[in-house]
């Protein structure tokens, strides 16, 4: 069947088999390989891209549904302005061992940042907002100080208003 | 080679009750999938697919009513976690949706899945049970949906009562009293988050300041094949004046009154006495608070 | 605190851009999908394996036991089959393999393919393994049997002032690396290239060159690898194996990628372990003799359990001295998955069991858990169970008493007894245990851990690793090393040890991709070994290197250079490492590891220095305890490492991280049990690991004591930090208990139960 979807800002249609997961679309029909699969299941995170601002496990989405919405992934997150600082935030923490986790961490964190009301930043919220994410080598705690970090960084919330390259 | 899959994506109800009254097919709703694709047999074999999340009203729809509030079956519980109507008046609800599995799972999965999958481990199914929520079935006969109550809806786990391409439309909860309310959520699993109920408890009553009982309702989850409210237990409190000696013998009832299974996640003599022992809790942090 | 930009990841950058290619994100053209076929018996005679004639076999390649030129998978022994053929030993043996240009269409065979099969009796307790008449092993099922004696036990019960016996026992562990298995293999005329995600790229090639022997030559090339802890050493040998198969068959490039369900249930896991174990004390509680009776359960196949099972028996005794001690250990045989290598290999199971041993005798002796330990802890010139005098670097007090300081260990050990005290008693006395509505059993426990670097015994000296570096055009320093990047930094490390050891910029040092053709075989990745062992022939190089430049230098110029901060100096010319080094591009150095000399052990008597150097650590771990639903959270986690030196301070403490939150996901997480035979777990969905709301706070201090003999003092690190996280979270429950918790995992559920018998008994066990 025909499905047609933005991804990363561009327009795609394409002629799919309808039992595809988005995650096999966007790995492996559009080589976005920043999208992995840990368990297939919604329990690891590895495959997590936004779908219309909001991150979803792209394992557990039939293709068909992404019909008509927007989905993000590492790929079009790095096109960003505001992106360099969430990299910088990962890469000064020490948050990268083998990473096979770290895109999905991104596109939370991102998801977090962006659709985060609270006026005061507290660990557990971030903790929470992070849950759905499996990593086996870093224990978190590196990734948890970094989202912390950006979570109060000012600018970032600027960027997200202003240069948010997307619709959503 | 695998059979042929037919997907409609009807945009609204009249759509889908068209579709569903054409033919004989046997259709498989999928609405965030967040169960569906988990069971890769059924997900795989499925040759006939119905996406709710197209169907503007069961998806987007949340419709706040004079005495009640009507929630559209495929509406994610992202949105209902953040909708300021139901925030303010069902926080029982909120808090059990909050704690479904992560923000990804609560950004697609739906009540209407949650009812449908019919999971004994179904988080929403207690809170459900003690609003006392109406479930709306479509298609509609007439123009008018097919009334159940959620626990009239599971036959055991994984099963339900619903008819072939019978689908869930709404869910309706009747506004509760806010006088005197007093409400409680437990989830007990292995893990803080992401994890399935090994015993859940939703309590919701109201009180009066001499700390009487003037209704209590209490749902269990997990500790059997189907979600129970347990009207033994709540005619014991019903009327009655909160004391520790009440809270011990409620405790008691509720332990006499479920019969809780052994699985891989936990085994039935914990089931059954922690059950009893967190309703102890909710009532005896309910009595330190009034004592306050 | 942020880590200097200089000590930056060299591969964080492409990771945090998503441009890393993992296996499964590699493109080739006319890929084809293979799948296995396997055994959904513990144990049966496979009867006959047909084709059903609904099927096109034509467009798919099956490969049988019958198809592998030499069927065995060559590791220490050569028992376990690359196919079953006419036995199956475990659920999941692989027994057949499909290779089809979709997955599709490999299902839809496998679906068409039918292995009969006839059922046979099978072991299921690792206790019955040496007795039973069900042989799966020689004469007894023993795969390997180890005894380590000194001293005189009679002389211990002699002397003793108490005995005290108890069984200990720990539960599989899958290494939830996140990526799961995968591998492709790619005919080409007389070779066969295999790429995927893998540790050990020469235990591969040598199990594949004997499987093809004279057939194929074998090239192996690591991919990008996301996360290994020694689930990716032994096992990728047989997934290589099939992929190779395949595409040695069909003459098609061939990828297994493993979902997790397969992954979960049919890879290696670490070995369970039950011990039955007697210790004597004297009066005052130190240690005078120990007696353990150790088994593993290996599975149905060797692997590697003879190596796994000789660190858990010189590990055990290790961080105490006893006078007296009898190990006996086992690894037996019992029809389930083999277990492998994971993180530790053997310590954390042999840690726990001497741990749970010192707790036993604190409950025993009426002591504090902290006192009997301090007064036993092994110190510099003691020497071990296998009479190995300690030389170097040995800092178990230090690390015991630091942690134990910097947590107010006794501080909080009182405040929190106290805090327990009205719990339990209403606890014990059958009512509602809260006084306010946030009131929790408060917990603190201990544990003394320690890990020998490098490979058992004389492994290192068979190994022989060898190292190369050389010069490239620009004046580059490449390293080749079989060396893998897993996730625990290795590249970065091994560029930071030249740079550090040249005064060079990190930058300036090259590291060649590893791919059997080019590297040399330098040995596994394994062992806590690559920074020690591997490091220290690169810091060796590295001096080589300034000394071959200085007297090249001398010759040209006809006067004397000297080596400062990257330049060199010479009459009065300054000289930068590169211009030098560019002179001499295509130079090579090589050199092979060997021991220090004075390094002996004694394979047969298992007497000796079972390891060059120890890197020692202690931890103490902080519990809360629900008293209505007995969950169980870490909330706070101290430990100190010594670890002789930390080359990246940071990575190091990323290490400790996440190897502590693995131990405690050990302790209290993570369950999976065998039922009839089969493991009871198929995907995350209930094999629990911990998220970011179980992590605890944790504080993380590294000391240094440097080795001489490794790279700029540098001993091992990787395994050490889940060695010993399992005892001390158990420690803080016994301690809030009171009672005997000997077994890992530990679930809300024994906790419940033992706060049934805290009532039933009024507290007595
Ligand atoms: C990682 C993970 C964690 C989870 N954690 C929790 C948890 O903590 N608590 C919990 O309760 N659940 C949990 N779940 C289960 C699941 O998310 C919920 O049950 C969710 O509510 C299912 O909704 P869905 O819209 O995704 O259902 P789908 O997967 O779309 O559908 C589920 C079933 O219901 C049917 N169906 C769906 N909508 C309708 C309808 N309107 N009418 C008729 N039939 C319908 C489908 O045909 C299917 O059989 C978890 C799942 C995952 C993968
Ligand atoms: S692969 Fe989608 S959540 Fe693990
Ligand atoms: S870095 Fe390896 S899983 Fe997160």
């Amino acid at each position: 069947m025909i499905v047609s979807f933005k991804v990363n800002g561009r327009q795609v249609d394409l002629d799919i088999d309808p039992r595809k997961r988005l995650l096999d679309v966007l790995h492996d029909d559009l080589q976005l390989i920043s999208v992995k699969e840990g368990c297939g299941e919604g329990e690891c995170g590895a495959c997590t891209v936004l779908f219309d601002g909001q991150n979803v496990n792209s394992c557990l989405v039939p293709a068909f549904q992404a019909d008509g919405h927007e989905i993000v992934t590492l790929e079009g997150l790095k096109k960003w302005p505001g992106f360099s600082t969430i990299e910088r935030a990962y890469l000064e923490h020490g948050a990268v061992q083998c990473a096979y986790c770290l895109s999905g961490f991104v596109v939370s964190t991102v998801a977090y940042l962006k659709n985060q009301t609270e006026q005061t930043v507290n660990e557990d919220q971030v903790k929470y907002a992070l849950a759905g994410n499996l990593c086996r080598c870093t224990g978190y705690t590196k990734i948890v100080e970094a989202v912390k970090d950006l979570a109060e960084h000012e600018k970032l919330k600027e960027l997200f208003a202003e240069d948010w390259p997307y619709e959503r | 080679m695998k059979d042929e899959i037919i997907v409609r994506r009807p945009q609204n109800l009249t759509e889908l009750d068209q579709i569903l009254l054409e033919n004989g097919n046997s259709w498989t709703f999928v609405a965030g999938g967040t169960d569906l694709l988990v069971q890769k047999q059924v997900w795989q074999r499925a040759t006939h697919v119905i996406d709710l999340t197209s169907v503007t009203e069961l998806h987007q729809q949340v419709e706040v009513l004079p005495d009640k509030v009507r929630i559209g079956a495929a509406v994610p519980y992202t949105k209902i976690i953040k909708h300021p109507f139901i925030k303010e008046n069902f926080p029982i609800l909120c808090e059990a949706c909050r704690q479904i599995g992560s923000i990804q799972i609560q950004n697609r999965g739906t009540i209407g899945g949650n009812i449908a999958n019919a999971s004994p481990a179904g988080d929403t199914l207690p809170v459900l049970s003690a609003l006392d929520a109406e479930v709306l079935l479509g298609p509609r006969q007439n123009g008018t949906f097919t009334h159940f109550k959620p626990s009239e809806i599971m036959a055991g786990p994984g099963q339900t009562r619903l008819k072939q391409n019978q689908y869930i439309a709404f869910v309706e909860l009747p506004l509760p009293a806010k006088e005197g309310q007093f409400w409680a959520f437990r989830k007990i699993g292995q893990r803080q988050a992401m994890a399935i109920s090994k015993l859940s408890l939703a309590v919701l009553g109201w009180m009066d300041d001499l700390l009487t009982i003037k209704e209590i309702r209490i749902a269990t989850g997990s500790v059997a094949p189907v979600i129970q409210r347990h009207a033994k237990t709540e005619a014991l409190l019903n009327g009655q004046t909160l004391t520790e000696a009440l809270i011990e013998k409620a405790a008691e009832a509720l332990k006499n009154e479920i019969s809780p299974i052994s699985d891989i996640r936990s085994n039935a003599t914990y089931r059954r006495e922690t059950t009893a022992n967190v309703l102890k809790d909710v009532l005896y942090e309910l009595l330190m608070e009034k004592k306050k | 605190m942020k880590p200097n930009p200089k000590d930056f990841r060299v591969d964080a950058l492409s990771k945090l851009r998503g441009e890393a290619r993992y296996i499964r994100d590699e493109r080739i053209l006319g890929l084809w999908h293979g799948l296995t076929v396997r055994s959904p018996h513990p144990r049966a005679r496979i009867i006959s394996i047909d084709f059903d004639d609904a099927f096109k076999w034509q467009n798919v390649t099956v490969v049988t036991a019958q198809d592998v030129p030499n069927n065995y998978v060559a590791m220490i022994e050569k028992d376990m089959p690359v196919l079953a053929e006419k036995i199956v030993n475990y659920v999941g043996e692989p027994v057949a393999l499909i290779a089809a240009p979709s997955p599709e269409l490999a299902m839809e065979a496998r679906e068409h393919l039918h292995v009969q099969y006839k059922p046979l009796p099978f072991i299921d307790d690792p206790l019955q393994a040496e007795q039973s008449d069900i042989k799966l092993y020689g004469s007894n099922n023993v795969f390997k049997e180890i005894r380590i004696e000194r001293g005189d036990l009679d002389e211990a019960e002699k002397t003793a002032d108490k005995v005290v016996e108890l069984e200990v026992r720990t539960g599989f562990q899958e290494h939830v690396y996140l990526e799961p298995q995968g591998m492709i293999a790619i005919p080409e005329n007389d070779r066969i290239v295999v790429k995927g995600s893998l540790q050990c790229p020469y235990y591969v090639k040598n199990a594949l060159n004997e499987i093809f022997k004279g057939l194929r030559d074998i090239t192996v090339v690591h991919a990008t690898t996301g996360g290994a802890f020694g689930g990716k050493e032994d096992f990728p040998s047989l997934l290589a194996a099939h992929a190779a198969l395949l595409a040695y068959k069909s003459g098609h490039p061939v990828a297994i990628f493993y979902d997790r369900r397969e992954d979960i249930q049919f890879t290696t896991k670490r070995h369970p372990s039950v011990s039955k174990n007697k210790v004597y004390v004297d009066a005052e509680g130190k240690l005078v003799g120990l007696d353990i009776e150790f088994y593993l359960d290996s599975g149905a196949y060797v692997t590697l359990s003879p190596v796994v099972l000789a660190r858990a028996a010189l590990t055990i005794s290790g961080c105490y001295y006893i006078p007296n001690v009898r190990i006996v250990a086992k690894a037996v045989a019992t029809n389930t998955v083999p277990s492998g290598a994971f993180r530790g290999f053997g310590g954390p199971q042999a840690i726990f069991t001497m741990e749970m041993i010192m707790e036993e005798l604190a409950q025993k002796l009426k002591m504090d858990a902290h006192r009997v330990r301090e007064i036993n802890l092994i110190d510099e010139g003691q020497t071990t169970a296998t009479g190995q005098v300690l030389k170097y670097s040995v800092s178990n007090k230090q690390t015991f008493y630091d942690v134990l300081e910097r947590s107010n260990y006794q501080q909080k050990l009182n405040k929190y007894r106290q805090w327990n005290e009205p719990i339990l008693e209403r606890l014990k006395q059958g009512r509602y245990p809260k006084r306010h509505p946030d009131d929790v059993l408060k917990g603190i426990g201990l544990s003394v851990f320690l890990h020998g670097a490098g490979f058992t015994g004389g492994g290192e000296n068979r190994i022989k690793g060898k190292l190369r570096i050389e010069i490239n055009d620009n004046g580059q320093p490449v390293i080749y090393s079989a060396q893998t990047e897993m996730g625990q930094g290795q590249q970065t490390a091994f560029r930071k040890i030249l740079a550090d050891a040249l005064a060079v910029d990190i930058e300036q040092i090259l590291l060649a991709d590893v791919n059997t053709d080019l590297v040399p075989n330098s040995g596994p990745t394994v062992a806590s070994r690559s920074t020690m062992v591997v490091g220290s022939l690169i810091t060796d190089i590295g001096r080589e290197m300034i000394k071959k430049f200085l007297e090249e230098l001398k010759q040209e110029y006809g006067f004397p250079f000297e080596y400062r901060t990257g330049y060199f100096y010479g009459g009065d010319m300054v000289l930068p490492f590169r211009q030098v080094a560019q002179k001499h591009a295509g130079l090579i150095f090589e050199k092979e590891y060997r021991h220090p000399p004075f390094i002996k052990f004694d394979e047969q008597n298992w007497k000796g220095d079972a390891y060059p150097v120890y890197s020692w650590a202690a931890a103490v771990a902080e519990t809360e305890v629900d008293p209505i639903t007995f969950n169980i959270k870490v909330t706070r986690y101290y430990t100190t490492h010594e670890i002789g030196k930390a080359i990246n301070y940071d990575q190091s403490i990323a290490q400790i991280q996440g190897g502590s939150l693995q131990g405690i996901g050990y302790a209290i997480y993570e369950k999976l049990e065998r039922q009839n035979g089969h493991l009871n777990v198929h995907g995350f969905v209930d094999y629990i690991i911990p998220t970011t709301v179980d992590m605890p706070f944790m504080d993380i201090k590294i000391l240094e004591n440097p080795y001489p003999f490794g790279p700029f003092g540098a001993k091992g690190l990787g395994e050490l930090p889940l060695v010993g996280a399992a005892p001390a979270v158990v420690s803080s429950l016994r301690m809030i208990f009171s009672l005997p918790i000997n077994k890992i995992p530990v679930m809300p559920e024994d906790l419940f139960e033992l706060a049934q018998i805290l009532r039933k008994n009024g507290g007595q066990p």
